[in-house]
């Protein structure tokens, strides 16, 4: 709830009460308010527990930056809750805690921490080496934060939205909202991104006696219809072609801008003294965001640490919110100021040694420093306090800055952009600007200088980026020398500073390994507490300058990004469906996805299927098959060049089984093609690479300029196989084609009307029966289907699904690209060798192919026969060949064969073994299925069913 | 990677539009994997489904020029 005595809280609606429950408990809240803060008023104040020593941690920065306040919400794991808005019903619970927040059974590590130093994953846990799996669980099953719940349902729909801006400005602060404003006046649109649900920035919270210009900036932009405000959008990263990558709620926003302005702000970060993670310790700003963002006062009594201007400036607005200050302590020197009248002590070179209290903060002990950073004797004192405000100067938000390629350099007391990129501008704190009017100053000339270079015309050129001022700095100041364990510089990884002292004397001292071998930077804030602190500490360490240490690179995401928001692209995949689709639908058919098409994969009883195939006749649905007519001069010169068959000598009227191969004579793709005139042919390519196929051919064709058209019909078209020995029958009853043997062979192609529709007929049999494949404009496909079902009842006609055409062609022994073969497959060792032409000049994949062939095969592709019954066969498909205890090769297809009666299958196994006879044996199930090579095809070796 | 490429067609488009056909070696290209510029075959499968060819720059991903690739060099 809102706390009366504080001034209206900026983002909360109090007259709007709601409630949701906290480790089962009623948690009271307004609308507008996060979960945090509520519970904070509800008097949390231990929200998790830390990552290696389970030591309890508050509310720190109230900005969404840290992981001190990581929480389950509603099954979601690792919700920062100090951000994320209450609402109505919310099921809240802790996570890395057990069994409760308030007491963590695994505390135990935080006595344990001698034994538990840097690296030490690196160190302890390798011998025994029979020890490590064990070490391995446990370490993985204490660590970690939330939990996944795998049977959770997602709730959000999150969708990819594409947005176009002129000039995108990231952060609406007060530069960023000068930025916007300058930009859209000077007729540039604009979009504007800001995390919270107001604009305003830091203006919302903390109270500055400068430009009320600024205070203005809101209502001035809502007026400006150039400039679009998305408002709770969070950029997390800067990519190449400045596109800007952000999230919403529900949406995945992808962002392309011709100019980017940078404006993320600064932030404060946390000093450096024993227990400085003590749930009290908040970062100044956090403590300005509860009271006037949320609502809630963090403490009655506060001490505040400083090391600059700012300090005296916040104890006065801890005044006003109704917070005593107990004292002002800072690090720097006396400057001599003179006649304040504050009603608070305010110590000079002075520094916080230590935080008391067990799991809140209760006193703290302050004490004067000499120039090196030593306690002077008997200045020692302890203040009691609930709070202390840790108001550091604070470090420019940049990452996403260097992401986009700026580079910055410190001048000591903050980072400054030292090289300019190209369409991308900073702006305000992120540009390590101090001082409002110098921000907002800053983000005018950004907005006007970024609306000239896309070609807006200025009243008045833009003027030149102004100097700041630098802060007031005294580094004659060394760190204290107190003690340095349980001084926490990451506190998403538990990385003291001890640890880093250590690391660097293990040789660890450049930034990025020192990152890698203490995690530092590495948790969940990404560095944005300890980034800078860490570069101190290893400039100092290593006696090098600031500039020379670097920092660590900046990668996105900035913030943590749900992978369904990431997966948005992929979640909402298209489905393609045959025209016949309804009818499988109405006739029970359990679907197979192929692709992006739904196929039937049977209608009941695949051996049923076969049965009725071999025995009468049956229809299959294979519109999916990739259809392409290839026309013009130059379209048997186009196919003699890509694929490995001949088609210049192809009669019209004639087809042939036709397969291709790439650059390096690895199968592609096969099908059958036939010639329908001197400069026309019709392909079929499998369903899977129906448009690689088509690519493929566009490609050469464009590559060697031929003259020619590659019609893609794959969707225009469908097709059917009639096949059975009643085929015929069937056909004839709704065809005047003269379907006669003698008239109409196998491997012939007929154009004609099929029941009244204008049909292209394929005699061919990949199931290895008489059988037709009949071609006709999609939209006339369910009228010929069931024409056909109508002709065949008599004849015992049976539609077909995928499976039991599986099942046929094995039986045949023909090969499916894809399932078997893979990215090495060629087709001399596939058993195809009889159709690769090698006496045309040229064809993708000859010279290759050639030098194989020299070679001689070593793997092969063979049918074999099962020496034993096993259950579901089809799992055999992917299983190893084993010799012994090495694998040898693999089986990619294997099925229980109805007509012979028999587990057939194709398998790849060493060319010398592939004789048939052989026997070799199947790793199946932790058992070796001896089986033997068998020739091919299985069924119907001579073709007399096919062909006759 | 989210450059852009220039498409004769379609105009400046985003590179996840475009399939990646490998790099145009001639008899005088020295190698692949070189830094520095490269000819490429650029699929614009996401628009007009036309092939064109592009020189990129592959240190900075700049897109130096696009044309269709029939009227490219082999």
């Amino acid at each position: 709830m809102n706390d009366p005595a504080l001034p209206p809280a900026v983002l909360t609606h109090p007259d709007q009460a709601l409630s949701f429950t906290f480790e089962g408990r009623p948690i009271p809240a307004v609308q507008g308010q996060s979960i945090a803060a509520a519970l904070y008023a509800a008097g949390v104040r231990i929200f998790t527990r830390s990552f290696k020593y389970h030591r309890p941690r508050g509310l720190l920065c109230v900005s969404g930056d840290c992981a001190n306040c990581l929480m389950q919400v509603d099954g979601r794991p690792n919700v920062r809750s100090c951000t994320e808005p209450a609402a109505e019903g919310q099921v809240v619970a802790h996570q890395n805690a057990w069994p409760s927040l308030d007491f963590d059974a695994l505390q135990l590590f935080d006595r344990l921490d001698r034994f538990l130093p840097v690296g030490f994953y690196y160190k302890r846990f390798h011998r025994p080496r029979w020890l490590w799996p064990l070490f391995e669980h446990t370490v993985r099953h204490i660590a970690g934060l939330g939990r996944v719940d795998a049977q959770a349902v997602p709730t959000l729909d999150v969708v990819v939205e594409h947005l176009n801006a002129s000039v995108c400005v990231i952060g609406g602060g007060p530069a960023g909202m000068a930025a916007a404003m300058e930009a859209a006046q000077a007729g540039a649109d604009v979009i504007l991104i800001e995390q919270q649900s107001r604009l305003g920035g830091h203006l919302l919270y903390a109270e500055t006696d400068e430009s009320t210009e600024a205070r203005r900036l809101p209502d001035q932009l809502a007026e400006q219809s150039r400039v679009r405000v998305l408002l709770r959008a969070t950029a997390f990263g800067l990519y190449e072609g400045n596109l800007v990558a952000a999230f919403r709620t529900d949406r995945l926003l992808k962002l392309r801008a011709r100019q980017v302005i940078v404006c993320t702000g600064a932030r404060q970060r946390p000093f450096l003294f024993p227990n400085n993670d003590l749930p009290g310790i908040f970062l100044a700003d956090g403590v300005l965001r509860l009271a006037r963002l949320y609502g809630v006062r963090a403490g009655r009594r506060a001490v505040v640490l400083t090391d600059h201007d700012g300090g005296s400036q916040l104890a006065e607005q801890l005044g006003a919110l109704g917070i005593e200050v107990a004292a002002v302590v800072d690090t720097r020197a006396g400057l001599d100021s003179g006649g304040k009248h504050d009603p608070w002590p305010t110590w000079h070179s002075s520094m916080v040694i230590a935080a008391r209290g067990s799991r809140q903060l209760k006193k703290v002990q302050v004490a004067r420093l000499d120039p090196a950073g030593r306690v002077e004797p008997h200045s020692e004192q302890e203040v009691a306090c609930d709070l202390l405000c840790m108001a550091s100067r604070p470090v420019p938000a940049n990452e996403l800055l260097l992401q986009g390629g700026m580079r910055f350099q410190s001048d000591g007391a903050t980072w400054r952009p030292a090289r300019s990129v190209a369409g991308l501008w900073a702006a305000g704190g992120a540009a390590g600007t101090v001082g409002l009017e110098a921000q907002v100053r800053e983000g005018r000339t950004c907005g006007a200088r970024a609306a000239a270079a896309v070609g807006c015309q200025l009243s008045e050129p833009a003027p030149e980026l102004p100097e700041t001022p630098v802060p007031t700095v005294r580094e004659d100041q060394a760190p204290p020398r107190v003690s340095r364990r349980k001084t926490f510089v990451c506190f998403c990884e538990d990385v003291t500073v001890k640890d880093l002292g250590q690391a660097i004397a293990e040789g660890f001292d450049g930034i990025e390994t020192l990152k890698r071998y203490t995690t530092v930077n590495m948790g969940p804030c990404q560095g944005k507490m300890c980034g800078q602190t860490a570069v101190e500490i290893c400039a100092r360490a290593t006696g090098r300058e600031i500039d020379a240490v670097g920092t660590t690179t900046s990668r996105p995401p900035v913030v943590p990004v749900e992978l369904g928001t990431l997966a948005a692209d992929r979640r909402h995949q298209p489905v393609r469906r045959t025209p016949l689709h309804h009818w499988h639908q109405e006739h029970g058919a359990r679907w197979l996805d192929a692709g992006l098409w739904k196929r039937p994969e049977s209608y009941g009883d695949p051996a049923d299927e076969v049965r009725a195939v071999r025995s009468a006749v049956g229809l299959i649905d294979v519109s999916t098959l990739g259809k392409m007519e290839v026309v013009g001069p130059d379209a048997a010169e186009l196919l003699d060049r890509v694929y490995l068959n001949r088609w210049a000598d192809l009669k019209p009227g004639r087809a042939r089984y036709a397969a291709l191969c790439n650059e390096e004579g690895i199968l592609f793709d096969d099908g059958v093609g036939a010639r329908l005139g001197p400069d026309r042919f019709y392909l079929t390519a499998t369903t899977g690479n129906a448009d690689a196929v088509w690519q493929w051919l566009e490609l050469w064709k464009a590559t060697w300029r031929l003259n020619a058209t590659i019609v893609n019909h794959t969707s225009g078209w469908s097709a059917m196989n009639l096949a059975g020995p009643r085929a015929r029958d069937v056909l004839a009853r709704r065809t005047q084609i003269d379907v006669s043997a003698a008239a109409f062979p196998y491997m012939a192609l007929r154009e004609g009307d099929v029941a009244g529709v204008p049909c292209r007929v394929l005699r061919i049999g990949f199931v290895g029966e008489l059988g037709y494949e009949i071609h006709c404009p999609s939209a006339l496909a369910w009228h010929l289907w069931e024409a056909l079902r109508e002709a065949g009842g008599e004849c015992g006609l049976r539609p077909f699904g995928v499976e039991a055409q599986r099942i046929l062609r094995l039986e045949k022994g023909h090969l499916i690209v894809g399932q078997d073969t893979d990215a090495l497959s060629n087709p001399l060792d596939a058993g195809l060798e009889w159709l690769v032409r090698f006496d045309k000049p040229t064809f993708m994949g000859r010279e290759p192919l050639l030098r194989l062939q020299a070679r001689g095969s070593r793997m092969r592709l063979v049918g074999f026969e099962l020496g034993a019954q096993v259950s579901a066969p089809a799992t055999m498909e992917g299983c190893q060949v084993v010799e012994g205890k090495v694998t040898v090769g693999r089986v990619t297809s294997a099925r229980h064969c109805p007509t012979l009666g028999k587990i057939h299958g194709l398998a790849w196994i060493p060319a010398g073994r592939a004789a048939v006879g052989q026997r070799f044996f199947v790793r199946w199930r932790g058992s070796d299925v001896p089986a033997i090579v068998a020739a091919l095809p299985f069924y119907d070796p001579d073709g007399k069913r096919l062909k006759g | 990677m989210s450059f852009l490429l220039t498409c004769p067609n379609c105009g400046p488009r985003d590179v996840s539009e475009f399939r990646y056909g490998g790099q145009i070696l001639s008899s005088e290209t020295s190698g692949s994997n070189l830094p520095g510029p490269q000819r490429e075959r650029w699929f614009h499968r996401l628009g007009c489904r036309r092939w064109l060819a592009a020189e990129r720059d592959v240190r900075s991903n700049e897109v130096l020029r696009t044309c269709w690739l029939e009227q490219e060099a082999p």
